[in-house]
């Protein structure tokens, strides 16, 4: 069970990654957010975008993203 | 917390690493002044407002006693100043592409200082003949 949940299906790039971004700043450092998402390009960008700003992708599997909060 | 139209208006700065949300927040809630005057002065004020930093109003003519051609100065409430600012003082003509390139830089400045991407700084100068030097003191001090 994440920490808190999150839906960009109805976002377009850049805001996927904008909404994910403001989620997880409001995150405690280690805290997981679940992010549901649509399309290839979200699903390549978004982990992509989080592991450069050091937080962690747990699960990726197709329409889901489980993402941990870096310190 | 940002509002929605905020994070509509603001998406591309959120999205880069040194800004976020969290920053986006302190550029909106950051009042800054800025004196000065010339094409550098508009382009920093011009800069500071479209990244979301409200300006305070203030007196935008300054004249100093510095010899440079243009004065780069810029504080922060942590330093002391009772606002932020940002101070562009050409004495004489100054070549347009500079005077872009020095508001452009003097926004950038304020803006990390801001963010907290740099040190506070009382006050520095930046003539255009490349002298850096330290002012003595903030002239907008109290």
């Amino acid at each position: 069970m994440a920490d808190a949940t999150l839906d960009i299906t109805k976002e377009v790039c850049p805001m996927t990654y904008v909404r994910v971004k403001l989620a997880l700043e409001r995150l405690a450092p280690g805290q997981t957010l679940e992010v549901r998402l649509v399309g290839d390009e979200p699903q390549r960008n978004v982990p992509r975008s989080v592991k450069e700003e050091g937080h962690r992708v747990l699960e990726a599997e197709p329409g889901r993203l489980l993402l941990q909060r870096g310190p | 917390m940002l509002t929605e139209p905020q994070i509509q208006r603001f998406s591309r700065q959120i999205l880069l690493r040194e800004v976020g949300g969290v920053g986006q927040e302190r550029l909106l809630s950051t009042p800054v002044q800025v004196v000065g005057q010339g094409a550098a002065f508009e382009v920093a004020r011009l800069t500071l407002a479209a990244g979301g930093t409200p300006l305070q109003a203030g007196a935008k003519r300054v004249v100093g006693s510095s010899n440079a051609d243009v004065v780069l100065a810029a504080s922060t409430v942590a330093a002391g100043c009772r606002a932020c600012l940002v101070a562009l003082e050409a004495r004489g003509p100054v070549e347009p592409t500079l005077s872009v390139l020095l508001g452009s830089l003097a926004a950038l400045c304020m803006q990390r200082l801001i963010l907290g991407l740099a040190a506070p700084v009382s006050v520095a100068t930046w003539s255009a003949r490349g002298l850096v030097t330290n002012h003595p003191k903030c002239p907008h001090s109290p």
